[in-house]
């Protein structure tokens, strides 16, 4: 069982709920996924326009909502936007994440450290998306967040395990959940993430875009489990050459007829 | 009446109406948003006693699908 913060979680697969074609097909795909932590995004009304409520359905479902700071590009806006995730949806996490680049989407290591200290001391779950670097996961770690969760490679960009060996060295350090987050692209990814001992994936972009949602996100579940089995079970050594699995007694050369 | 800003738009509102009376006006679901005044978030439960000026901006924020 993982548990972050106290809380409990049965499957060890997060999931968004940005860019699904529509709110039918989402709910589906999250219903699918087994996931017990989604996240969503906080933005500015806009009144002439009415827009899908994913809320109320969301809310029917009983998982637990994950709001992020996405569209902050300073300290100041994502703290900001986790007070209002807060008023809102009435829940003290918050997935911190703080990226000025449009480009790359790359996570602002300065602002993010200063604003999970300034959250985390005003009793916020902070659970940090950062690069792939085990310095400043030891950081986060210290000023008290409940996770991190580090990226395997671009948001959205379904590049897979970019950054797998210092994800490696973050696995390795850290006494609080690891969560690999952002550009998964595929099932298999997930699997490896999980079988390096990752303590949880988060998949949006690779379920959402998928020609058909609801059947990959099954498919990311099934990953994520066999994943986590294969950690608990112990891989094999990985050896540089040939180490024999039958017994190479030349018997065969032994009872040849001459 | 009074002329303030919601989330951009002018808005014609009674001299002291509150926050939540804006919204019920509107007919606005006060669960399904965040309220920012002049740039200060306003908790919930103070909607119903906080009373707009003229001038205040209003804005109105909600949660949305996202990763």
């Amino acid at each position: 069982m993982l548990t972050i913060a106290g809380h409990d979680f049965g499957s060890r697969l997060f999931s968004g709920t940005g860019k699904f074609s529509d709110a039918a097909t989402m709910l589906a795909a999250l219903t699918a996924s087994g996931s017990e932590l989604v996240t969503l995004a906080m933005k500015r009304v806009d009144l002439a326009r009415a827009s899908d409520d994913i809320l109320g359905p969301l809310r029917a479902t009983g998982v637990k909502l994950l709001p992020n700071t996405a569209g902050a590009r300073t300290a100041k806006e994502a703290i900001f936007a986790a007070e209002l995730a807060r008023d809102m949806l009435g829940t003290h996490w918050i997935k911190l994440e703080i990226h000025p680049d449009p480009k790359y989407l790359m996570p602002d290591p300065i602002e993010t450290l200063g604003a999970a200290r300034h959250l985390c001391e005003a009793g916020f779950v902070v659970l940090p998306y950062v690069h792939a670097d085990p310095v400043l996961c030891r950081r986060l770690e210290e000023v008290g967040c409940a996770a991190v969760m580090p990226l395997a490679s671009p948001i959205g960009s379904n590049q897979g395990l970019v950054s797998e060996a210092f994800l490696k060295i973050i696995i390795e350090q850290a006494n609080v959940p690891v969560v690999i987050d952002a550009g998964l692209g595929a099932p298999s990814q997930a699997c490896r993430a999980m079988e390096m001992g990752a303590d949880a994936v988060l998949v949006n972009t690779a379920i959402a875009s998928s020609r058909n949602p609801e059947a990959m996100a099954r498919c990311f579940a099934e990953a994520v489990r066999a994943g986590r089995s294969a950690y608990l079970a112990g891989l094999g050594q990985v050896n540089a050459t040939a180490v024999n699995t039958s017994p190479l007694t030349g018997f065969l050369q032994a009872g040849a007829p001459a | 009446m009074i002329s303030i800003q919601l989330n951009g738009e002018p808005l014609a509102v009674p001299e002291h109406a509150s926050l939540a009376a804006v919204l019920h006006e509107r007919r606005l679901d006060p669960n399904a948003f965040a309220l920012v005044l002049n740039a200060e978030l306003v908790p919930r439960n103070r909607w119903q006693h906080i009373r707009c000026r003229a001038g205040d901006k209003l804005e109105l924020f909600s949660a949305v699908a996202g990763g």
